[in-house]
């Protein structure tokens, strides 16, 4: 492999790595709490729709971020209701959000800009653009990535020290034990399932505005699975943020090869299942060596 | 004590779903300048023509074929959430079929067809039996691999519709239209309506029985329970892998009617949400595979009502999905309001009389 | 300083219809220890659990150094100074020891930063001040029993607690592992602190309590000081019908062996054993149980008693040795003929394996009957119904046997259980804690119905953490220690046990098998 090759892999890979461990984190602070995060991929596209209507509304990325956060964690907060206030199966409450963005989106976009398609929104792609110490071979590849890589590595960092260095996520971890175990420690359990919930939600609200500002629009079916296979990350992660990290940045190389295997003659469109094949993949050997082990 | 538990949830479940109508009226009156018009459109509208009423059929069944794969999956205790990459195969696997008996019809149409459906249904099958497979080998989790699995299996449909097997001579990204005998029979033309509906139905039934009069469905149900019971009761991991290959089989034949039926030919992206409808059908029902029959039809009716009142009005034919999710957020909720405030006081005294137990 | 004072302490639970605690009066001093004894149902749980706040007293007030309490209140009863310490332990798995000791109250930087290093420095201290043996950053689920229980205890004291309050403390402890429990509770009353705690074993409180009280039937039948009484006495106290029990066990009669155990006889043992692993260094295990027999099988917890119950059963699959029934390999036997026919099985942990707590008490109660039913049945649902009707009023269970087995009570969970496994004879029977949640009562029958069982030819293992559940049943007893079996013998009944405890806590020498 040559090195430029090898170069390109790595910045592709950590460009994809960085909104899904976004993503997985948020998502491993719910699983702490004892909870599913299955909504991940309804929040973030939701996160993706919010992000192009506040940037065309306001051209200003931050509040496209903003409006980005805001919208995953009211997609959240709905499940975290139905599933804490009202008792559902959080799964199901998480299927329903993932049913529900999709549907909200299409109607809103047919009310705000008249079209069920792609909603441009070019300002947020200002953030999306490389530095200029990208060219340089693998220095660039974290020195010279976009604006927005670093306001999503700093929102992981966030993330993972939450889980493990705050108070907060000492007891979303004691929340995750169980009602008795939470409650002999005078912690309302049920709380702090919710507080993870809107937690999870936000970061993934971020994470689709991140996908939104790669395209400079929001495209309907943008994140394409990509909560899910944050998901998969918080599994194959062990359920520790630095396993988490490090299962997101696999993913994110499966993603770069894939999208470079294009060059060996696969057509694009079939090559965009390769990441689910191999997201499986992954998931089956790993569990294959936890079992063995 | 048991019938008044089993009643409260089909009150939860109504509840829910008349919210999900609720808020579509109310969605209606506030976003069209012609409310009245909008809910007759979408309330009554699928009932106003045989036309429209058949269609409603019609649509109905391919999902409650999907929604009996998802049940027979619940049953025993998996999430199969790859029902939509299911039905896709399904599709594809049913056009090929028909694709390679040749243009012209060379075999009969009576062993045609069934060939087609059965194709359909073993690629199901096969998509659905390598998460099983995986599942027993490695452990990894059903409701994650299948999820993947048919994400990449709706990908490589889509790209082998519009791909290599595409009608070219079409402007449409789809195979060549079936030739009218490898069509379903239609029950009542001009409608859509055909035997694709009634073989739904008679699924349905013989689903019903399996549950819940043969050995088996017990013993898939009693699986279900739980890994550790099942495993001390002697009730076999086969139990499981055969529901979800089952499951998938049935998505499989979903899409086959898909192509069979209304449509006559493989489109891209034809399946349009009927794995997840199905799976909202399923739990509406509560996993009984008779009261799917009434929940396909629900379903069916708000995309019916929905794709109406956006013909007359400026509503969004989106509306549809929005209920459903509404219903389905709220589907398994314990504490509805009204329903929830002494069923609750319930469930408390049952806490501290626990405590008797020392 | 009286630093605990409840007065006429009431509770009624209208689902048992017995009355569990009825009257009950109690004082603690600082500096005190009181042992607070009883049989089983005796009410002392929730006399506990009323003064930790966890259960609502239907009458009666509590007094905590001074000041009346709002009864009922988790918050008040520790704000007030009770540490209580359940039975049943609820430290969070996942986390360290120090974590544990500070969540809730929690050591901060900055406001909501965790400020690990002090929680540890500060448990660290507490653990010196009062002379535990635990290592604050161990996490809990690493923890051992008495570990476990002391953590548990460094807990209550961390946050405040100036009385506490022990449920059952030393049911899991092995004897020398509840001594050094006691030196420090010891410890812990001469710093001040009142203590008290609550067990059915009468031989513990009298070398430790400075009074003692005893609980029959949910009233106060004796406050004693210590020394005043002696360990028959204070059995005689306790017991239903003043006559001396067999302590905190139930009485059974043992049927005269001879007709029924026929020791040895390898070519008719039902259940043979052989060459078992167990746990990593742990000696290679071999036995086998004839019809007709009772084996009884002790360990303390974490012995691998649990290990060989999986591989009994059939859960696991010994990658070393075999399990035989009669004569074939176990793994070898279709499962869900085993179960119908060859093997009752009853699990000691409850939830997952005996019970699904979501399906009905009917379909628990038939699942091993399932395979009597024909394949296609079109009148299966009556059938079911009448089948488990059926069974559930010949083992008095609730006839309405469409409630979801979750919602019964532990003691009747068990029973549906064992009405389940011993409806039959079959050819082996694993028990594992058949005891558990049964009051006296319903020890006796289910006793008496694992007898005829054996009588009937059923070759039976009974496992259990307690000797006492042993000594009046089984034929033989076998005791386990590190996954090592390091006795093998006759049953002699009480009069052993202190020989056997020794052996499984590994005071005294593993005996040679042959």
């Amino acid at each position: 492999m040559s090195i430029d090759l090898a170069a390109s892999l790595l910045t592709v890979a950590l460009a994809a790595a960085a909104p899904l461990a976004v993503a997985a984190l948020g998502g491993l602070l719910t699983e702490a709490a004892g909870s599913l995060s299955v909504a991940l991929e309804g929040c973030m596209l939701l996160g993706a729709f919010a992000a192009a209507a506040a940037a065309r509304a306001s051209d200003s990325v931050t509040l496209a971020i903003l409006a980005a956060i805001a919208a995953g964690m009211l997609l959240a907060a709905l499940v975290g209701g139905a599933a804490g206030a009202l008792g559902a199966d959080v799964f199901i409450a998480g299927l329903a959000a993932n049913l529900l963005a999709p549907g909200a989106i299409s109607i809103a976009s047919q009310a705000l800009f008249g079209t069920k398609g792609v909603v441009q929104a070019e300002v947020l792609g200002s953030y999306a653009r490389q530095g200029p110490l990208s060219s340089i071979p693998f220095i660039g590849a974290l020195l010279g990535q976009e604006p927005l890589f670093y306001v999503l590595s700093g929102a992981a960092a966030l993330l993972a020290a939450t889980y493990s260095k705050t108070v907060f996520g000492l007891r979303l971890r004691a929340a995750g034990e169980g009602r008795e175990v939470s409650e002999a420690a005078g912690i309302a359990s049920g709380r702090y399932r919710f507080a993870a919930h809107l937690a999870a939600g936000g970061a993934a609200g971020l994470a689709g505005a991140a996908l939104a500002s790669h395209v400079a629009a929001f495209v309907p079916g943008l994140s394409a699975g990509r909560g899910w296979i944050a998901l998969v990350a918080i599994y194959l992660g062990g359920k520790r943020p630095l396993g988490v990290i490090l299962a997101c940045l696999g993913l994110g190389l499966l993603i770069a090869v894939s999208n470079a295997a294009q060059g060996l003659g696969l057509t694009a469109e079939l090559l965009a299942a390769l990441p689910f094949v191999a997201t499986a993949l992954a998931l089956v050997a790993w569990k294959r060596l936890e079992r063995r082990a | 004590m048991r019938s008044r538990a089993r009643s409260e949830a089909w009150l939860a479940r109504i509840a829910a779903l008349s919210l999900a109508l609720a808020l579509a009226a109310a969605y209606a009156v506030l976003a069209s300048s012609e409310p009245r018009r909008a809910l007759a459109a979408f309330f009554i509208g699928p009932f106003s023509s045989p036309y429209t009423f058949f269609a409603l059929l019609e649509n109905a069944g391919p999902l409650l074929v999907c929604a009996l794969g998802a049940a027979i999956a619940f049953r025993s205790g998996a999430f199969n959430l790859g029902g939509e990459g299911q039905a896709a195969v399904g599709c594809l696997a049913s056009a090929l079929v028909l694709r390679a008996l040749g243009p012209s019809p060379s075999l009969e149409p009576g062993l045609a067809l069934p060939l087609a459906l059965l194709g359909a249904a073993a690629a199901g099958a096969a998509l659905a039996s390598l998460s099983a497979f995986a599942e027993s080998w490695s452990g990894a989790e059903i409701l994650l691999t299948t999820f993947l699995l048919s994400q990449a299996a709706l990908i490589t449909v889509d790209w082998a519709i519009g791909g290599p097997f595409r009608d070219l001579g079409s402007n449409l990204l789809a195979m060549a239209p079936l030739p009218g005998q490898y069509r379903l029979p239609r029950l009542a033309p001009p409608s859509p309506l055909s035997l694709g509906a009634a073989l739904a139905l008679g699924l349905a039934l013989a689903a019903s029985l399996f549950v819940g009069r043969t050995r088996l469905g017990y013993e898939l149900s009693l699986y279900g329970r739980g890994p550790g019971f099942a495993r001390a009761s002697g009730l076999g991991k086969a139990l499981g892998s055969g529901a979800l290959i089952l499951s998938g089989a049935l998505s499989g034949l979903a899409g086959g009617l898909l192509v069979l039926g209304q449509a006559g030919r493989a489109v891209e992206g034809m399946t349009g949400g009927v794995g997840w409808n199905g799976l909202a059908a399923a739990l509406i029902a509560n996993n009984a595979p008779l009261a799917a029959i009434p929940s396909a039809l629900f379903l069916s009716w708000l995309d019916a009502g929905a794709r109406q009142a956006s013909i007359v009005s400026d509503l969004s034919p989106d509306a549809s999905t929005v209920m459903k999710a509404v219903a389905l957020l709220l589907i398994t909720a314990r504490y509805l309001p009204g329903i929830g405030t002494w069923r609750k006081r319930r469930l408390a005294r049952g806490r501290t009389g626990q405590g008797a137990g020392q | 300083m009286e630093m605990l004072s409840a007065r006429g302490l009431t509770k009624y639970f209208s689902e048992t219809a017995t009355l569990a605690n009825d009257g009950v009066s109690l004082g603690l001093a600082a500096g005190e220890i009181k042992a607070v004894v009883g049989e089983n149902g005796a009410g002392k749980s929730t006399f506990a659990r009323m003064i930790a706040g966890l259960l609502v007293p239907d009458s009666g007030a509590l007094w905590v150094r001074g000041r009346r309490l709002r009864l009922g209140s988790v918050r008040e009863a520790e704000a007030a100074g009770i540490g209580y310490v359940p039975q049943q332990s609820l430290l969070a798995d996942g986390l360290s020891v120090a974590e544990n000791l500070s969540l809730g109250s929690e050591q901060r930087r900055m406001g909501f930063l965790f400020d690990r290093k002090r929680a540890q420095v500060e448990a660290a201290a507490l653990v010196e001040r009062f002379g535990f043996h635990l290592d604050p950053g161990a996490r809990a689920s690493d923890l051992s029993p008495p570990e476990r229980r002391q953590a548990e205890i460094a807990r209550a004291l961390a946050r405040g607690g100036e009385v506490l309050v022990l449920d059952e403390p030393t049911s899991i402890l092995s004897e020398s592992e509840a001594g050094s429990l006691f030196s420090l509770l010891r410890r812990l009353a001469d710093s001040g602190k009142a203590v008290l705690f609550i067990t059915h074993r009468v031989a513990e409180v009298l070398g430790v309590a400075d009074s003692i009280a005893v609980l029959r039937e949910g009233r106060v039948v004796a406050e004693l000081a210590a020394g005043a009484v002696g360990e028959a006495g204070l059995s005689r106290l306790m017991s239903r019908s003043g006559s001396p029990l067999s302590v905190g066990g139930p009485a059974r009669h043992r049927p005269e062996s001879g007709t029924r155990a026929r020791f040895g006889g390898e070519e008719e043992a039902a259940l043979k054993v052989s060459g078992l692993l167990l746990a990593r260094g742990s000696r290679q295990l071999s036995f086998s149980v004839a019809p007709g027999e009772i084996l009884g099988i002790a360990a303390l917890a974490g012995n691998g008693l649990g290990r060989l119950e999986d591989y009994l059963s059939g859960f696991l699959t010994p990658t070393q040795g075999s399990v035989r029934i009669g004569g074939r390999e176990l793994g070898g036997i279709p499962r869900g003929r085993l179960r119908a026919e060859e093997l009752a099985y009853v699990p000691a942990d409850r939830e997952g394996r005996a019970l699904a707590a979501s399906a009905s008490l009917r379909d628990n109660i038939l699942v091993l009957r399932r395979r009597e039913y024909g394949l296609v049945d079109f009148a299966l649902k009556r059938s079911l119904s009448e089948g488990a009707a059926a069974m559930a009023s010949a083992f008095s269970l609730s006839t309405d046997t469409g409630i979801a087995a979750g919602s019964l009570s532990g003691g009747n969970r068990q029973r549906l259980v064992l009405a389940r496994e011993l409806d039959r004879t079959r050819k082996v029977a694993i028990l594992a804690e058949p005891f558990q949640n049964l009051d006296l009562a319903a020890q006796e029958s289910a006793a008496r119905r694992i007898a005829e069982l054996a009588e009937e030819g059923s070759a039976i293992v009974l496992l259990s953490s307690s000797l006492d559940e042993l000594f009046p049943i089984a034929d033989r007893i076998a005791i386990l220690y590190r996954g090592s079996l390091v006795h093998l013998g006759g049953n002699e009944g009480q009069g052993s046990a202190h020989a056997l405890l020794a052996l499984m806590t590994g005071s005294a020498p593993a005996e040679d098998i042959a």
